[in-house]
């Protein structure tokens, strides 16, 4: 299990991460979440010992960051938001220097190198020189490299940056087969569709201040303050807007397409029943009325911006 | 417990990850072959040229046996400059960049987010870049057993110019090494690890060509200090060369051994200490470390020369070594005393005089430290005086040693000065080094010119910081005044600094970042 205990870290004048404190269990995928600058890669540095912390510490099954750091190193696999490549290396050669160091004994090396090949899809690449794979396999063969000690926790700063599509999904894929190997997962991003699928709990950083955490849902829950309604209209889809607007339980109306409304409202489900009933008693022909399901974006975005007014 | 330190220990000398990978990829491809297939060529084409110029002088009448033998002693002596010279260049060369290549490609964190200590990953980089030299050092070994086989040369010649220059090379290596884990881009690296090179082939030059032309004849054959075979210029005069201690002849190439591996220590635990987080072991190391070197440092340096001084002025002799050695502390001054906020917490203001800091490597030991390495000098020259003479240098010493007091406690108080107001712990280390360098070094000349009846008391020598250093004659009175004055200019300094340091300029902004940025 992870701890971490109100972390925080100045650099000169400046509060990069400020008292941020959280904890996760074997098998939990975190999506942190942040715009660029936020402190996601300051904080995740902190955990993987490799920044002091200006005040707090963490602790990963017992062993502080602070107090023994050899012993957190071997429980956590990083993978920073940079290659870290060497040249004129196979990867074979590269996956056994980091089992070297990572003290795999010399005997169990080789199958521990198989077996992180097959489980990253990279067997046939294995006598490669890592300079001449793909982008997509380079990142995932930087993860391969985080498996071969078989640590507790995985710190993947930004890991799907620069993928195309498919290559992000197969990430996205392995990650969530991580999660079920019963690993605890940090997965940082600035891109929200990216970690909105496959992370069972969510921080959401800004400024160096954790402004949520928690389970998807029960986040998602918590900030939701308006429902979103979307409307279809056959015709006179402005008429029903200008009629919407009067109505006092509705926030704002903004029209989507000819015949789509979005309306931002606040209402009880009785008040959304009650504006349905009127929409069509006055003879507007509604063809499709429903609530959208609020999503981390939406959260994301009240969240930051509201730390922003 | 035993056990596994000894696993550990032997495991970061062989197979070594780091040099493991690092040889896999020098070996890579026919680069080093085509390195090494030049490297032989020349060596045999020199020998060639010199065995044809032989044989050709050899057509006007037969040449002696006695003859052949000397020149074939001038080609294996011109063997060993070339393979002195092939150490200068390649040494610093393979290592200056392996760490801040590393930095740079950011694989650093990789190595370092693993359980690796600094010592582990820069033994490893030590020795793979180390035993490329040695590879180059021993594809030549063919050329010169044949100077061997025909007489040029002794192979008891041989294996201690070769022993001296795998360990000139260990110290080159070293020095290279720290000099490019502090550096931030390779071509700094390399031109600095080139100019440490230079001074250092210069200085031993200088020094060996001393010791060694001191009798008076050009090739001195026997007992020398083993300073001289430090330099790769002068093996030839020095190789065979011995020292006395405690009346055993051993050999110097032994002591320099010793040496170079010491250094190579010292270095590493430098170097480990810049990599590690602040209060580690290594920096807790390297201060201890520093503060022994020196003693012995001073102490064997005068013990081994002491004794040619006539009982009379013991005391300037002693003060000499002392001050003018500690003068070498110089070139780690500004990482002691300069403190910045740009890099890693370590190097932040953490006070103005503690001693605690002095131990665990912050800036506010700054001072503390300055002064245990003082001392550490101080005594080294009195136990050397007294081990070489069996007599101690007298009482005066002691304004020599309050001229040093004040001489660094200026350096302190300047470094602390130009810390609190200058941008970052770089800008202000190099301004301190430079200044420091500027005050003694300009004077002199300046002095030169306007006043030519040299230092005597009362002209304007007495304002330059090192006149008391001459020794042509005791200079108590200027000693003491000058190290009265120095420590009142140092502590002035360090106050301001302080002052600068409470009321700070507004520095930097707090961060007031763009608005969320989202892709969808
Ligand atoms: N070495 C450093 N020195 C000074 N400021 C830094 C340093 N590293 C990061 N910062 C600042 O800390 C803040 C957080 O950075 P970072 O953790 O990299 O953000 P993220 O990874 O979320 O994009 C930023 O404002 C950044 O400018
Ligand atoms: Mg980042």
């Amino acid at each position: 299990m992870l701890e971490v205990k109100g972390l925080s870290k100045d650099y000169g004048g400046l509060r990069a991460v400020d008292d941020v404190k959280f904890a996760l269990q074997p098998g939990d995928v975190f999506g942190f979440i942040g715009s660029n600058g936020a402190g996601k890669t300051t904080t995740i540095r902190m955990l993987a010992t490799l920044l002091e912390p200006t005040e707090g510490t963490a602790s990963l099954n017992g062993c502080d960051i602070l107090d023994d750091p050899m012993g957190v190193r071997r429980q956590i696999g990083y993978m920073p938001d940079f290659f870290g490549l060497y040249d004129d290396v196979k990867v074979w050669e590269y996956l056994d220097f980091f089992a070297t160091i990572y003290s795999v004994p010399g005997r169990q090396r080789p199958k521990v190198i198989d077996d992180v090949l097959e489980l990253t899809n990279l067997t046939g690449k294995k006598e490669a020189f890592v300079q001449t794979l793909s982008r997509g396999m380079q990142q995932r063969l930087c993860l391969a490299r985080c498996l071969v000690h078989d640590p507790t926790l995985l710190l993947l700063d930004e890991p799907a940056s620069g993928l195309d599509p498919r290559a992000r999904a197969e990430l996205k894929e392995l990650i969530a087969e991580l999660g079920r190997m019963g690993k605890i997962v940090i997965v940082s991003s600035h891109i929200l569709p990216e970690l909105a699928g496959f992370c069972n709990t969510v921080g959401i950083i800004e400024r160096g201040e954790l402004l949520a955490f928690g389970p998807v849902d029960q986040i998602v829950r918590q900030v939701q303050v308006a429902r979103i309604l979307e409307a279809r209209i056959l015709d006179r889809a402005g008429e029903a807007a200008s009629m919407l607007c009067g109505v006092p339980s509705v926030a704002s109306v903004a029209p989507i397409d000819e015949q789509k409304l979005r309306i931002e409202f606040h209402g009880s489900l009785d008040e959304q029943a009650d504006l349905l009933s009127r929409l069509i008693a006055t003879g507007f022909r509604v063809v499709d009325f429903r609530e959208l399901e609020a999503n981390l974006e939406d959260v994301f975005l009240k969240l930051t911006t509201g730390a922003v007014n | 417990m035993t056990h596994s330190w000894l696993r550990r220990t032997v495991g970061t000398y062989f197979g070594n990850a780091t040099a493991v990978r690092d040889y896999r990829a020098q070996l890579r491809g026919n680069r080093s072959f085509v390195l090494w297939a030049v490297y032989l060529a020349l060596m045999i084409g020199y020998a060639m040229i010199f065995y044809t110029s032989t044989q050709r002088s050899g057509y006007e009448e037969t040449i002696s046996v006695a003859d052949l033998q000397s020149r074939l002693r001038t080609f294996y002596e011109s063997i060993i400059y070339f393979l002195g010279a092939m150490i200068l260049l390649v040494a610093p060369g393979l290592t200056a960049t392996t760490i801040v290549n590393e930095r740079h490609r950011r694989s650093l964190d990789l190595v370092f987010s693993a359980p690796v200590t600094p010592k582990y990953y820069l033994v490893g980089k030590m020795l793979s870049s180390y035993r490329y030299t040695w590879m180059l050092l021993a594809l030549s070994f063919p050329v010169t057993a044949v100077c061997v086989v025909l007489g040029g040369a002794s192979f008891g010649d041989v294996f201690a110019v070769y022993a001296l220059l795998s360990f000139q090379a260990l110290i080159l290596t070293s020095v290279a090494l720290v000099v490019s884990t502090q550096a931030t881009n390779a071509v700094g690296a390399i031109s600095l690890s080139y100019l440490f090179t230079f001074v250092y082939a210069l200085l031993t030059s200088l020094l060996a060509g001393g010791l060694v032309f001191a009798g008076g004849m050009g090739r001195q054959v026997g007992e020398m200090s083993f300073l001289a075979t430090l330099s790769p210029f002068l093996l030839p005069f020095t190789s065979d060369s011995f020292s006395m201690l405690f009346g055993i002849e051993v050999p110097n190439w032994l002591l320099t051994g010793v040496a170079a591996v010491l250094f190579c220590k010292i270095a590493l635990l430098g170097a480990g200490s810049v990599l590690a987080p602040s209060g580690s072991k290594e920096t807790i190391g390297l201060r201890l470390h520093g503060v022994a070197y020196t003693f012995l440092a001073v102490f064997l340096v005068a013990s081994s020369t002491v004794n040619t001084a006539s009982a009379g002025d013991l005391h300037r002799v002693t003060a000499a070594y002392f001050t003018w050695m500690m003068l070498l502390v110089l070139f780690v001054a500004p990482a002691i005393v300069c403190f910045g906020w740009d890099r890693e917490r370590k190097y932040w203001p953490d006070g103005f005089v503690t001693f605690r800091g002095a131990i665990i490597g912050r800036p506010s030991g700054g001072f503390a430290y300055l002064m245990l390495l003082l001392g550490a000098g101080f005594l080294g020259a009195i136990v050397a005086t007294r081990a070489a003479t069996g007599l101690w240098p007298g009482t005066g010493v002691v304004p020599y040693l309050v001229w040093s007091i004040g001489f660094w406690t200026a350096i302190w108080g300047a470094g602390r000065w130009i810390s609190a107001i200058a941008s970052g712990f770089r800008t202000a280390q190099v301004l301190l080094f430079v200044l420091v360098l500027m005050a003694l070094w300009l004077p002199p000349m300046f002095f030169g010119m306007i006043s030519d009846e040299g230092a005597t008391p009362g002209s304007i020598w007495s304002l330059y910081p090192l006149t008391p250093l001459f020794f042509d004659r005791d200079r108590f009175v200027l000693a003491v005044v000058q190290g009265i004055v120095l420590s009142a200019f140092g502590w002035g300094l360090a106050f301001l600094g302080e002052r600068a340091l409470k009321n700070p300029k507004p520095r930097r902004i707090r961060f007031t970042g763009p608005p969320p940025v989202l892709r969808s």
